[in-house]
């Protein structure tokens, strides 16, 4: 296994063009390496992404947020104008892993290693995060919705990765929220994830809504019903309830060992509604 | 000097090492040409050995059951009437009776490569239908685990006071199905075996993660046909241990035997995957219970049918039916029955057999009783305290002989209870509940009150059907000739803190410095023969032996010490190091060097058996000691997603005599979390072909720092009149009174929706569950 820390992205999409066999990117290696030492990939070439600017850096900009795809946790967890804008991004962030894996876990790798439990991604989804990605081609945007196509599955093609997630403009009164259902209250994989954003008017009416849900689908659910029994309304009971029925339908979960499907579909409903209360509440503030 | 003796809360002399990194497990050891060992384990939990095909090239590397010559099979038989005795094959030969099962053994020069040759080993098993229930394995035409048995129950018991007037004419009568779930035991570190043959001293030397090395030594010579002089076993720092390794594991003699042939050292480290799977398991109680009561909670009788999933094989030394025996004479708790019933069924299936748990039994009858307690206290609507207040053993009828003729020894339970609602704030609770919280969860108060007896004898064991469990213990002394003392005992510390508090205990008889007194421990060739650490019987009975011990080195050294100050014997004392004398005093570092050194200046006639002393200590009561406590916890629950947040936790402990407090207190905490992952998330599922669910520590769900609240701890101190300094047992305690504590809190949060959870743990599913349940219940009766 040959191991290459290229210091820019050119660098790195060569890197991955012309690698002979299996090549991997590695950020903060929290899922790749130990499916390396497990055994369950054997790639001939990993490149090293954290030496390149454009993938650590975090810019505020007026028209948004960009976040290098390899950005930490725990780099993240420190910014305070993105802790003030997306909260909901940064608390999945900061779900992820120990204090330890915080200093090296990043939202790239969480997208791109496509678990359907990762946190990050229903927080990204619901926040409209759109994916800057490189390769051989040049550079090109998608909505990170349309990146992992199922399990351990991504759309991206051989040799591009993504290089940073932008992120809308805030607008007034909107916010957004993410919460988790683990049967610990630490340090655990999700079995149900939940992560909506929010803008209300003066009136305190939702104006628009993002739900998104994790693990409960082979990929991250984008639950337009959700939004939709939201928007319009000012998040009383009725649209709660409504929203709660929406994100329940929405689920097609696995039944294992670690929650029932009834048990998922019931407790991503009550998430999302305890999401969308988070959020008003933030967005009420703004 | 500040006070060392008994009473103080030293730090931990062990500490040093571990905190440098420095202790010695049997994993850090490694000896030139040593093999790893990696084991063949079966796929299916009931099957017929067809073959076991090894490719021609690796017929060096891996050994099936006939070629381990002259290795005998486990057997561990219960001296009950009517046990069913189970041969336990180091590696499977005929049958397959579990899903991890032995069925070779592959070597190689680590363990990854031993790995590789077990990837090339091919069992052919012809499956047979498997029993994985506990109460269809007693249905008849189940397949059999033991052909030979006719049946699939190792032991059936019976205790009968007579029950049926109470049944019949009882006010209150309150019965449930409760279940206790499979758990799995996981210390920090797991099972490993080193062993080695040495040339010199012509013996197996076996460094063994081992909570008992003499039984261990035993069990291995008898299985593998060699004198116990010709085994060695010691056991290093052993990292935790709670029962899982106080048996005799089939690894260990298939170890042993492949060093003997193989003339090399040959180890095995146990993974979490091994433990997990095919290994650690523990529990699993079932119990059909009815509890009587007259109007005010005075309880008229207790019946019950309890069955044990006691797994495929009985365990050497503590045998397949330690639970459910013990269950039968400790159900009736710290309570006054007037009448008793209680029927149990050790069942064998094709699981891992269950092994002893930290609280043995203690644990689920703790949770069956308290929850039986507390659903009388709902039913006549009085606070489930005072119902326990009501029939609990005053002090006054101390010492107590129970209705199965337990005899406790001294307590003062009701004070114990009350104490430990007043620090939960009983009152407070109840208005909070009356109140709600703001954010809908339901919050529950939950008692659990329980007496440990520990340190018991022959007498309390073959009476289990146990046999081999003497009531004493020894511990060889000596002074050394700079001053310091050796202590030698039979026990092995795996984390109790022995090496500080057997220290202290020979401080407070000697005067000695802590620091120049050593534990010597965990080695059948350096201690005194035992049966180890376990029970809770070390601080009692091996405390008692180094008592002892240094009580008769005392009078040689005061003997000496009398001569070299040419004082009367009468007129001198031992203290603070000193032979003292009114003529002078002479330190105890001198009486050795004269000893040792200057024999010129002792008396010709002195007495020649030296400054070594081996001494035995009996309890004066094969009972043993009762230590008890209540636990008491308020949580919430939240409704929606059924999960549990500890807000309060309290315990009130009476341990007797504390050597060390905050010893004490540690294993409280330790044993608080183990009840709080019994109650709440520790399960070790089987799917209906045998096969183990959780293979990992990300599904076996522990608590974890974040689960486990901060835990309010008062001590009482009544001492017990059979121990030598009045100190009782109470290594077990937390994992036994936390248990009821918890589950009794959830259910009394989920009594306010009508639901109540009959089964540990209390996951959010089941908590959801039980909710939707209520749920439809009244709907359906609304309609």
């Amino acid at each position: 296994m040959e191991y290459k820390a290229p210091s820019s992205i050119d660098e790195a999409v060569m890197l991955l063009a012309q690698a002979n066999g299996k090549a991997h990117v590695l950020a903060g290696g929290t899922d790749l390496l130990v499916q390396i030492r497990a055994g369950f990939t054997k790639p001939t070439l990993v490149v090293d992404v954290k030496n390149i600017l454009e993938l650590r850096t975090i810019s505020v900009a007026d028209d948004g947020v960009c976040i290098g795809a390899a950005v930490t946790g725990a780099e993240l967890g420190e910014h305070d104008a993105v802790k003030a804008a997306w909260p909901g991004l940064v608390e999945a962030t900061e779900l992820i892993g120990s204090t330890q894996i915080q200093g090296r876990a990043s939202l790239g790798g969480n997208l791109c290693n496509a678990s359907p439990a990762a946190d990050t991604v229903p927080a990204l989804v619901a926040a409209s995060a759109i994916c800057l990605i490189a390769g051989p081609n040049g550079q090109r945007e998608a909505p990170v919705e349309q990146i992992v196509t199922g399990p351990g599955q991504t759309s991206l093609k051989n040799s591009e990765f993504v290089v940073q997630f932008q992120l809308p403009k805030k607008l007034p009164r909107s916010a957004d929220a993410y919460l988790r259902f683990i049967p610990r209250t630490e340090m655990d994989i999700a079995v149900v994830g939940a992560g909506v954003n929010l803008t209300l008017d003066k009136k305190g009416i939702c104006q628009q809504a993002r739900v998104a849900l994790g693990a409960v689908a082979p990929t991250v659910l984008l639950v337009e019903a959700g939004a939709k029994a939201l928007i319009g309304s000012t998040l009383d009971d009725a649209a709660l309830d409504k929203l709660r029925a929406a994100a329940s339908a929405a689920c097609n979960p696995i039944d294992d060992k670690r929650g029932t499907v009834e048990f998922r579909v019931d407790v991503a409903g009550v998430l999302a509604k305890r999401a969308v209360l988070i959020a008003k509440q933030r967005a009420e503030m703004n | 000097m500040a006070n060392t003796g008994i009473g103080a809360a030293v730090a931990r002399k062990e500490d040093g090492r571990f905190l440098h990194g420095r202790g010695q497990f049997v994993g850090d050891i490694k000896l030139a040409g040593m093999l790893d060992a990696a084991f063949v384990r079966s796929p299916v939990a009931h099957g017929r050995i067809v073959s076991i095909d090894v490719p021609e090239q690796f017929h060096e590397a891996v050994f099936t059951a006939k070629d381990l010559t002259g290795l005998k099979t486990i057997r561990a038989n219960s001296g009950l009437k009517g046990f069913k005795s189970s041969e336990q094959p180091p590696l499977a030969s005929n049958k397959v009776r579990l899903v991890g099962e032995l069925l070779a053994v592959c070597v190689g020069g680590n363990r990854a490569l031993a790995e590789d040759v077990v990837d090339e080993v091919f069992a052919n098993i012809e499956e047979l239908e498997p029993v994985t229930d506990m109460l269809s394995a007693r249905a008849p035409d189940v397949p059999l685990v033991h052909e030979e048995w006719g049946d699939n129950v190792f032991l059936e018991t019976n205790v009968d006071t007579g029950v049926e007037a109470a049944l019949a004419s009882a006010p209150v009568k309150i019965s449930r199905r409760l279940r206790m779930s499979r758990q799995c035991m996981a210390p920090l570190e797991g099972r490993g075996v080193v062993a080695e043959w040495n040339h010199r001293t012509q013996q197996l030397v076996v460094h063994t993660a081992t909570q008992i090395p003499h039984i261990v030594r035993t069990g291995l010579a008898e299985c593998l046909g060699l004198d116990e002089s010709a085994v060695r076993v010691t056991a290093p720092d052993v990292g935790g241990g709670f029962g899982y390794k106080a048996i005799l594991l089939p690894e260990e003699l298939v170890v042993c035997w492949l060093a003997i042939h193989l003339h090399r050292p040959v180890r095995w480290l146990e993974d979490r995957r091994e433990a997990l799977t095919a290994s650690a398991n523990a529990r699993e109680h079932y119990y059909d219970i009815t509890l009587c009561a007259d109007e005010e909670g005075k309880f008229l009788a207790l019946d019950a049918k309890v069955t044990v999933d006691a797994g495929a094989y009985s365990s050497y030394p503590f045998t397949a039916c330690l639970e459910a025996t013990q269950v039968a004479s400790i159900l009736p708790g710290p309570y006054n029955f007037p009448a008793y019933r209680c029927q149990t069924w050790s069942v064998a299936t094709n699981k891992c057999p269950i092994l002893p748990y930290r609280g043995v039994a203690r644990a689920g009858v703790c949770y069956a009783l308290e929850s039986m307690v507390d659903l009388v206290a709902r039913k006549i609507n009085k606070e489930p305290h005072d119902v326990r207040l009501e029939n609990l053993i005053t002090p006054e009828q101390m010492p107590f002989d129970n209705i199965v003729n337990k005899h406790f020894d001294s307590g003062d339970y009701p004070e114990c209870l009350k104490r430990a609602a007043a620090a939960i704030d009983v009152e407070g609770v109840r208005k909070r509940q009356v109140l709600g919280e703001p954010d809908g969860r339901l919050v529950g108060l939950g008692m659990g009150i329980f007496n440990e007896q520990a340190a018991h004898g022959t007498a309390v064991y073959s009476a289990w059907g146990i046999p081999m469990i003497p009531g004493y213990e020894q511990a060889f002394v000596r002074f050394t000739p700079d001053g310091g003392l050796e202590v030698r005992v039979g026990i092995q510390c795996h984390g109790q803190g022995s090496e500080t508090t057997l220290a202290q205990v020979a401080h407070e008889i000697l005067g000695l410095d802590i620091e120049s007194i050593k534990i010597v421990h965990g080695d059948t060739e350096l201690s005194p023969y035992s049966t180890g650490t376990w029970g809770s019987r070390v601080m009692v009975m091996s405390g008692g032996a180094v008592a002892t011990a240094c009580e008769k080195l005392c009078e040689r050294i005061q003997l000496i010490g009398a001569h070299l100050l040419q004082a009367e014997l009468e007129d001198t004392q031992v203290e603070d190091g000193y032979v003292k004398a009114p003529s002078g005093q002479i330190s105890l570092i001198d009486v050795a060097r004269t000893w040792y050194h200057r024999p010129q200046d002792l008396p010709a006639d002195v007495d020649r058996q030296g400054l070594e002393v081996t001494a035995g200590y009996k309890l004066r009561r094969d009972d043993g000691t009762f230590s008890y406590a209540a636990h008491a916890a308020v949580l919430a629950v939240d409704p929606h997603f059924g999960t549990v947040e500890i807000i309060k936790y309290v315990v009130v402990e009476d341990g007797g005599v504390l050597i060390n407090p905050m010893i004490v207190d540690g294993q409280i905490l330790g044993g608080a979390a183990q009840g709080i992952g019994t109650a709440l998330y520790e399960e070790m599922p089987f799917d209906e072909n045998g096969q183990p669910l959780f293979s990992t520590l990300a599904d076996y769900v522990l608590p974890g720092a974040t689960e486990v609240p901060n835990i309010h701890i008062e001590h009482m101190e009544t001492p017990s009149p059979y121990s030598l300094f009045g100190q009782k047992g109470i290594g077990e305690g937390g994992a036994i009174g936390s248990v009821a504590a918890v589950t009794n809190a959830v259910n009394d949060a989920l009594c306010r929706v009508g639901a109540e959870v009959c089964e540990t743990p209390m996951t959010p599913r089941r908590i959801l569950t039980a909710i939707q349940d209520a749920k439809s219940q009244r709907e359906s009766v609304g309609t």
